[in-house]
Parts: structure tokens; C-alpha cells; sequence
């Protein structure tokens, strides 16, 4: 398990409570009971100083816990807090942005993670349910590698990296950007990791700052994506996956023609898995002084995430696993159905015009049996040669089973071929 | 008492661009004494520099050591402007860091610099303080007054177990920073540097770099930045962390700990009967005597400047460490075989302030041979294990002690060399060894008689109730031997009760020496006169052989 403290891989002790070895630190037991049917996702936002990575965590924090989401995404949906101190966390950002209040600057630190589990996202049944485990340091820690390493080594363990973008912060964008994307590289590098495991996701931050750039075509389209990004937009999840990605290809554009940030598109590609692009306005408008003059009105921020979730392989490795069994599950229900016809039909020749139905089911189901059985071990052997892995109980019982379904049916149509036969 | 010191600096805070010297905006080393410190130590130093804000105005504390073990002691103001985004969160940091020697020279105490030495709290008086073009800031002269109550007052508002559990916490910050253990102030960070005070109070000067503090945790990682002791405003909810609560200034939670370690039992000793004053003044000596006790380190000056009711408070609640520390010292100069017989003497025949007061001193190998002789002589100078006396050759090949030697002649039968060794004693030598030997009757009492000394021996012989059968021929012929045929007259009234077979011996000694006193021979002859006439023949003188 991932301890989310010291992020080393390890088993937890229990003695009135569950404790990292390594770290000594106690670890939610609700994260520890939950790491299979919540699985942690390390959400890492990478960003210069003042490019919004606090607030934006906050104001991600307040969307969860109090926008109309649960409405919107009924009846399963809810974000629960894993500690006092996350629920703390969490509940006074949210406060603080309720209030039109804007969180400090963040010191120089390794941060203790705040973790949420995240349950009944309407996406794939296996993608529904997290564990959201936020860090979130100061940009000065992503001004040189060695900070990163020291301060940020949380990101190497992230499936998807958050670069959050102020272009509105930014005197050169392209040099900017291609240099905080090199930090990163060589400090993930330095640490051991690699970047090319990760999804890169570039948030341009501060949206509502930039919105003038995107007045004229073709980027308008993502000013209106952006002023109609208010959550309640999140009631048809799929569909608003479909734009979102439209959304993401115009940035990626926008990035490229509009910024001229291609050498850091280039190197993006290079280096990471996947690039996908959004962008959100944490608070809706610019503060003045610290202060919200309107009512926080977060736009997109729910965005980033559910492209990590949608996109993070932990989680789509487990729908996967579900549907490689389909390939055997296949075999044994098609073997079953060839060979329990074809033995229909010789039961049905067999016994001629006597008792023929009686031939036909028994030999169908025991031919449908054999051939159910030989399909699916075919199909397992096959697994097995190329993708060495154990075999479960569950897929065991599940092998007759199918034969079993397949045979039946087998025994039924050469039943129906013989009644054929005799009309 | 007023010490002076130097001190490399540091300052750290969120500034503006414009206010950098390195035209950067945000969190950054301002200025660091160059000639002290290095980039590494900087960035060290910079990774424990984290003030989170929270609802009160706290001031941070910081106490560490780096990894180059310079001693850091810092403050963290908050900076109440926001930055040019509008955010809050700002603060200031002013570092001073010590050589641990320099440190040493004002007791290692933390306390001192935060109460007497002013820090820079704002960013102007920050940016004025270095050099913009190179980065530099020169160190700082720390000037703080000592005085032996220090402490002492902060320590009487805990109640006696209280302190008790502090010290011992203190005591051991090493052994928790092992296990990445730490204990959690809870309280404001006023309250919390207190206790912490408090918890000083009887912590020698040599283990208080191990007990790194942060006064004001909030907010902070202790993953990533290890302190033995973290002020928290709220009980964590890490239960592994040691709570104490500086308000109801007791530990939460945890049964009281038993001393350990010779200083524990000492301090926790002292604090029971509340001589505070003590442990203020001689916690250093203390520890390093115990310390001592324990085989940790060697006895240096502070041993010497003990006063001896301190070291009998610390023998008082150690004393059966004293044997193991004479043990080990002994070995260190003797063979293990010879070392516990020493130890056994020592410990049964002194005091354990003499013990002191000799192991302070130190052992030479001719005192220790002069005690091990002693300590056969106790014991009857009876002969010891074979290895034993294998170890007292190695010992006298190292040094001269003639008593020793003839102990040593004795055990081995080497009757030449004690004879020869026996010549060498003036008279209150050999009267002292004869009397143990003939006490002992750790050699045949004829082999004692040396030229000069024929009386000498009858003395102490004579005294010990004569000759028994069959030893007056052979003492004859010794007292013939060393020439002192005179004495022989001292012998005439034993001759009557010799047995015939000795009376012959004498008899013929007597003939081939016609120097013998008259008298003796005179006995000798009436007394073989009187005895029945010889048999003859072979068979009878087979039989009176």
C-alpha cells in the first residue's frame, strides 16, 4: 500500500490504529480499509508561484463538498473526508472561499496530503469510487529541480500531473512553460521516476483572466465552454466527457498557434503518455486584495479531475481486467453451442424417429459440455502462454459455468434441429 | 557571568521582486554569512523554515542541529503585509547558526539566545542587514548573561513528576529520534517554549543539540522535518506522539518512565528532593561522570573539578555501577585474570569516594601489583589457579615487587630463586613474608632460613609452636646452610622429642659439623645415646629406613 505521508510502498501495522513503518506517521483506517474499493490517486498540481495551485485546490474542495454534485449525480455520489485533519482542511478552504476569502501563500514544504474519498462519479462502475489524495507545496519548490526533489518528490508517484498555467502571471509563455516543464522532467528523473508513465494534463488557470484572448474564432468556443462550466453542466457525465476532449484538442491548438509554445508541446509529447489540456476559473472572477468582491463561482475546476479519473490507469486496469475475461468466457459459451448442436444433430440421427428429443438434449449437453470445456481451456492456455497470471476461484467456477450455459443451449437447438427434421 | 559569541546568520522571507537581491519574488534566502555557511546547509536550513498561520500571532522557536552538526537556533516572525497577489502567509525567518564548540560556551542553551538576543523581525531591517550585491551578511556577536539559576525558576512551576517526565523525555531525544518518535507541546507556543525550558533544565550541555524543537508546528510535516520536541495548539491525532500538555503540565496518556542510565537515576534523584540548584550547576560534571560509569567516554577535566558530594549523590544511586567502572579501568592495565581478584579487593577493602578518587587517578601497574599482592596476602596467600600465576609472571617480567616475586617462587617451587630472592629482604621485608608464609604454610619452613636472618626465622617459627616430626634434621641443615650455626642452641630443647629416625639424621649432620653449638650437640648425643641399640643385619636396617 502507498503511504500517503512518506509515499513509500509498504504494509501497514495495526496496534490501536494502522501505522507506516517507515514513517511512523498513522494512516486514516479508512484509507487503509478502503484501498481496494477506493484506490488512492495522487492528485499533484505543478505550478510557478501565484499560478493558483492552493486555490484551485480549494475551490476544487468546495465543489465537492458544496455545490449541488450529490443532486446532480444521484443517488450514489458523496466525498468523504479520511481524517479530522481532512475534514478540517478541507471544510475551512471551502469555508474560506464561501466566505469571498482567499487561502495564504503556501511555505516552502513537504506537504501532508489531504485525502477525499470521491464515490458514485456516474463514469465506468470501476472508475466511480477514489481515494483524491491533494498535495500541494510552494511554486518556488518547482523553480529548480532539486527543490522538486526535496519538496514536490510526491509528484512522482501521480499518474497524471497537474502544470497549472497563469498565462496571466506569465511575461513569456512559451520560455516559461518549457522551463517548468524541463524542471519537472529532470526533477522526476533525479528522483527515479519516469515521465513517460504519466498523463500530462496543462490547466490554464485564472480562465476568466484570458477570456479576451479567446473572444475571437476559432478559440471563442472555449470562452462559452467556459461560461457555461458551472457544475450543474456535470449532469450528463459522458457527454460532458465527449467536449471536454473537444475542448482539450482547441487548446492544444491554442497552445500551438496562439502561444507558440511549440517546443514545449514537443516536448510534452515526447515525454509524457498522453497531453490533454483544460481550463478553469477557480473563483469565477479576480480577487481585489485578497478579497472575492462577487460570490466565488468555480468554472471547470471539476474538469482536470475527471480527465485523471477517466484516464488513470490504476482504475481503467481494473475494468480491463474485467474484460479480458470475456475473451475465454467467449470460448466456453461458443464451444458449448457448436458442440452441443452438433451433438443435437447426432443425437437426433442417433435415436432416429424414436426418442429422439430424449437423444438430442442428452447428447447435445454432454457434446456442448465437452466442447464448452475445450473452448474455454483453450482460451485460458492462450491467456496463460501470453499474460502469465493466477487463476481465481470466482474465474474458475466461472469456466463450467459458461460451458454449462453453452451446452444447454447446444442441446436445445439440436433438439429443435431434429423436431425440424421430423416435421 | 557574561559570555560573548559568534554567530554565522541567516535570513529567510517571502519578498517581492523588487525587494530581492536576487531578483526573485517568493519565499528565499535573503542574505547567509558566506564565511561560514555553506549552499547545502543553506538549503538544509530553508527546508525547516515553514510557519503556517493559523488564528493567533504566534512567534516561531526554532532549535536544530544541520547534518554538519552546526547548531541552528532561529525565529520566525509572521509579516502582516500580503504579497503583491493579495495573499497572506508571509514571514520572516532569522537564523543564527554555532559551532558546536562555540555553542558549548553558553551551556548549549537555546533559552539564552531567544531571550536575550535580538532578532530581526521586520523586511527592511532584513534587507539592510546584508550585502545586495554579493548576498553576504556578516555573523552576528551574540553577547548572553549566564547565571546558574537560569532555568531553575521555570523549572519549580512544574510539580515533581512533571519535571521528572520532561527530563527524562529530554534525556532520551536521541533514542526517540532513532525511532522517529517525537513528543507533541500542546499549547501556545509561549506556553510550549517553557515547558520546553523546563524540560532543559537538567539536560547536560552535551545532549541538548539532540533535542531539536520547533515551538509552533502548525500546519508542519513531521516526515520531512524531524523534531524531538513539536509545539501543536491541538493533541495530534498521531497516537504514536508522545502528548504532553503544558497546561495540566503532565503527559497524557503515557505511564511514568523508570530512570535508565546512571544520569537519569542521578537527575531524577535530585529533582525527587528538589535540589534543582545542583543539577543547574554540576549537570555537566554529573553527566560526564556517569557517562564514565558507563564506559561511554573517558574521564576528562570536568571529572577533576567535582566536588565529592557530588560524586557521592551520583555513586549513592549508582554504586553498583562502581565495580563494573573498576573492572573495566583494571583491564584496561592488567590481565583479565588478575583484574577481578583486584576488583574484589578494592571493592571490599574501599571506600567508593577513595574508589573515586583512585580511578580518577588513574591505575599504575606497580600500585596495582602492590594492591594484588596485598590481595593475596588477605586471602592467606594461599596459591592461586594456574593462569593466575602464568598472568603474575607477565606481570613481574613489567614490574619489580619482591614480595610478590617470593609469593610467586613459593607457588612455583622455585626453591634457588626464593632462597636467593629472600637474601635480597632487609629484616622488616622478611620478617612480614616469613610470617605469612609460615602462616600460611605455603612452603616447607626450612626453605625460609637466609644468612642474617637465622633468628629472625626462630622468632617467627619457634612461635608458630616448633618443629613437628621429621622438620628438625631438615631445619638444621637450612639454618647450616645459611651459616647461622648459633641459632642451633634455640633448637636444643625440640631434640629429645625427635622421633629415632630424625635423631640419627641429626646425629650424623651434627658429626660432619663440628661448629655446632655445644649445647645442641650435647642434646643430640644423649639423646641417641638413650635410644635402644640398632639391629643388625640387612633385614633390620631395611626396616629402619
Amino acid at each position: 500500500m502507498l503511504c500517503p505521508f512518506c509515499l513509500a510502498d509498504d504494509q501497514f501495522t495495526l496496534e490501536e490504529g494502522y501505522f507506516c513503518p517507515g514513517c511512523n506517521e498513522q494512516v486514516p483506517a479508512m484509507y487503509v480499509r478502503g484501498y481496494d474499493r477506493y484506490p488512492p490517486l495522487v492528485v499533484s498540481a505543478v505550478g510557478l508561484r501565484g499560478h493558483g495551485k492552493t486555490v484551485y485546490f480549494a475551490s476544487l474542495f468546495y465543489v465537492l463538498k458544496e455545490s449541488s454534485l450529490p443532486a446532480l449525480w444521484q443517488p450514489d455520489f458523496f466525498a468523504l473526508s479520511l481524517s479530522d485533519r481532512d475534514l478540517e482542511t478541507v471544510h475551512n478552504n471551502a469555508r474560506m472561499l464561501k466566505d469571498g476569502k482567499l487561502p495564504g501563500s503556501t511555505p516552502m514544504n513537504f506537504p501532508r496530503p489531504t485525502m477525499l474519498r470521491v464515490a458514485g462519479i456516474p463514469m465506468w462502475q470501476e472508475q466511480r469510487n477514489c481515494t483524491l489524495v491533494f498535495y500541494d507545496t510552494s511554486g518556488e519548490a518547482f523553480e529548480r529541480a532539486s527543490e522538486l526533489v526535496k519538496y514536490a518528490r510526491f509528484a512522482q508517484k501521480a499518474e497524471m500531473v497537474m502544470l497549472l498555467i497563469s498565462l496571466p502571471d506569465m511575461q513569456d509563455p512559451p520560455h516559461e512553460m518549457r522551463t517548468l516543464l524541463n524542471t519537472y522532467v529532470i526533477g522526476i528523473e533525479d528522483l527515479g521516476g519516469n515521465t513517460r508513465g504519466q498523463d500530462l494534463m496543462v490547466v490554464y488557470t485564472k480562465a476568466d483572466e484570458i477570456v479576451d484572448h479567446l473572444s475571437a474564432p476559432p478559440w471563442s468556443d472555449a470562452r462559452t465552454y467556459l461560461a457555461n462550466g458551472s457544475v450543474s453542466s456535470l449532469a450528463n457525465v459522458r457527454g460532458y466527457q465527449h467536449r471536454m476532449y473537444e475542448i482539450s484538442n482547441l487548446l492544444y491548438d491554442f497552445t500551438r498557434q496562439e502561444l507558440g509554445a511549440d517546443e514545449f508541446m514537443n516536448s510534452a509529447q515526447m515525454n509524457f503518455r498522453r497531453v490533454g489540456f483544460s481550463i478553469v476559473s477557480a473563483l469565477g472572477s479576480a480577487p481585489e486584495n485578497g478579497q472575492m468582491p462577487v460570490e466565488v463561482n468555480p468554472l471547470r475546476v471539476l474538469d482536470p479531475t475527471i480527465w485523471m479519473i477517466a484516464m488513470a490507469p490504476s482504475l481503467s486496469r481494473r475494468r480491463l481486467q474485467w474484460m479480458e475475461h470475456l475473451d475465454w468466457m467467449s470460448f466456453a459459451f461458443l464451444g458449448g453451442t457448436v458442440y452441443g448442436t452438433v451433438g443435437g444433430i447426432l443425437g437426433g440421427l442417433m435415436g432416429g424417429q424414436q426418442g429422439a428429443e430424449i437423444w438430442a438434449l442428452a447428447l447435445g449437453v454432454f457434446f456442448g459440455l465437452v466442447g464448452g470445456f475445450s473452448g474455454g481451456q483453450i482460451a485460458k492456455n492462450w491467456k496463460v502462454l501470453f499474460k502469465p497470471r493466477q487463476w481465481t476461484l470466482a474465474q474458475g467456477a466461472v469456466l463450467p459455468g459458461s460451458a454449462g450455459i453453452g451446452s444447454v443451449i447446444g442441446g436445445i437447438v439440436g433438439f429443435l434441429v431434429v423436431l425440424l427434421a421430423k416435421g | 557571568m557574561i559570555a560573548e559569541v559568534s554567530a554565522w546568520q541567516q535570513l529567510y522571507a517571502s519578498v517581492e521582486r523588487e525587494q530581492s537581491p536576487h531578483d526573485r519574488e517568493g519565499f528565499q534566502t535573503l542574505f547567509y554569512s558566506k564565511s561560514g555557511l555553506t549552499e547545502s546547509e543553506v538549503r538544509e536550513m530553508e527546508a525547516r523554515l515553514v510557519y503556517f498561520p493559523s488564528g493567533i500571532e504566534a512567534v516561531k522557536h526554532l532549535f536544530s542541529t544541520l547534518s554538519t552538526g552546526k547548531i541552528m537556533v532561529a525565529q520566525i516572525v509572521r509579516l502582516t503585509e500580503p504579497d503583491r497577489l493579495g495573499r497572506r502567509g508571509r514571514y520572516l525567518a532569522h537564523s543564527l547558526v554555532f559551532e558546536p564548540e562555540t555553542f558549548k560556551r553558553i551551556e548549549s542553551d537555546p533559552f539564552l539566545v531567544f531571550r536575550q538576543f535580538r532578532f530581526i523581525t521586520t523586511v527592511s531591517a532584513a534587507l539592510g542587514a546584508g550585502d545586495w550585491r554579493t548576498g553576504d551578511v556578516p555573523p552576528a556577536s551574540v553577547e548572553v548573561t549566564q547565571a546558574p539559576t537560569y532555568g531553575i525558576e521555570t523549572a519549580k512551576t512544574w510539580p515533581l513528576q512533571g519535571l521528572k517526565d520532561l527530563a527524562l523525555l529530554a534525556l532520551r531525544a536521541d533514542r526517540l529520534a532513532s525511532g522517529r518518535l517525537a513528543v507533541a507541546f500542546i499549547g501556545e507556543p509561549t506556553q510550549v517554549e517553557s515547558a520546553l525550558e523546563a524540560a532543559f533544565f537538567a539536560v547536560p550541555s552535551a545532549i541538548r543539540p539532540h533535542c531539536s524543537f520547533d515551538t509552533y508546528f502548525h500546519g508542519c510535516n513531521l516526515v520531512d522535518t524531524y523534531y524531538w520536541a513539536l509545539g501543536l495548539l491541538k493533541s495530534p491525532s498521531n497516537r504514536r506522539l508522545i502528548t504532553v500538555n503544558t497546561q495540566s503540565q503532565r503527559l497524557d496518556g503515557v505511564a511514568a518512565s523508570q530512570p535508565e542510565t546512571a544520569y537519569e537515576r542521578w537527575a531524577m534523584a535530585l529533582i525527587e528532593r528538589q535540589q534543582l540548584e545542583t543539577i543547574s550547576r554540576y549537570r555537566d560534571h554529573a553527566f560526564t561522570i556517569c557517562e564514565w560509569l558507563e564506559g561511554r567516554t573517558r574521564p576528562d577535566s570536568l571529572i577533576d573539578t567535582t566536588p565529592s558530594e557530588v560524586a557521592d549523590s551520583i555513586f549513592e544511586v549508582n554504586h553498583r555501577l562502581v565495580p563494573e567502572l573498576l573492572r573495566r579501568e583494571l583491564e584496561k592495565a592488567l590481565p583479565a585474570v588478575l583484574t577481578s581478584r583486584v576488583s574484589q579487593y578494592l571493592g571490599s577493602h574501599a571506600k567508593p569516594t577513595d574508589l573515586f578518587d583512585r580511578l580518577r587517578e588513574g591505575f599504575s601497574l606497580p600500585k596495582l601489583t602492590e594492591t594484588l599482592y596485598l590481595a593475596y596476602e588477605s586471602q592467606g596467600a594461599r596459591a592461586p589457579r594456574h593462569e593466575e600465576i602464568q598472568a603474575i609472571d607477565w606481570l613481574l617480567q613489567r614490574v619489580d615487587h619482591a614480595s610478590l616475586r617470593l609469593l610467586y617462587a613459593c607457588w612455583t617451587g622455585q626453591r634457588d630463586e626464593l632462597y636467593r630472592e629472600l637474601q635480597l629482604l632487609n629484616k622488616d621485608e622478611y620478617y612480614k613474608f616469613v610470617q605469612t608464609a609460615l602462616r600460611s604454610r605455603i612452603v616447607e619452613p626450612w626453605t625460609l632460613p637466609v644468612p642474617g636472618r637465622g633468628d629472625t626465622f626462630l622468632d617467627l617459627y619457634l612461635a608458630t609452636g616448633g618443629p613437628g616430626e621429621y622438620e628438625l634434621a631438615a631445619l638444621v641443615r637450612a639454618l647450616l646452610r645459611a651459616r647461622e650455626t648459633s641459632c642451633l642452641s634455640r633448637l636444643t630443647p625440640y631434640v629429645k622429642m625427635q622421633p629415632e629416625q630424625e635423631l640419627r639424621a641429626l646425629e650424623e649432620i651434627v658429626a660432619g659439623q663440628p661448629e655446632t653449638p655445644g649445647p645442641f650437640q650435647r642434646a643430640v648425643g644423649d639423646a641417641v645415646a638413650a635410644l635402644p641399640p640398632r639391629r643388625k643385619g640387612f633385614v633390620s636396617r631395611l626396616l629402619d629406613l
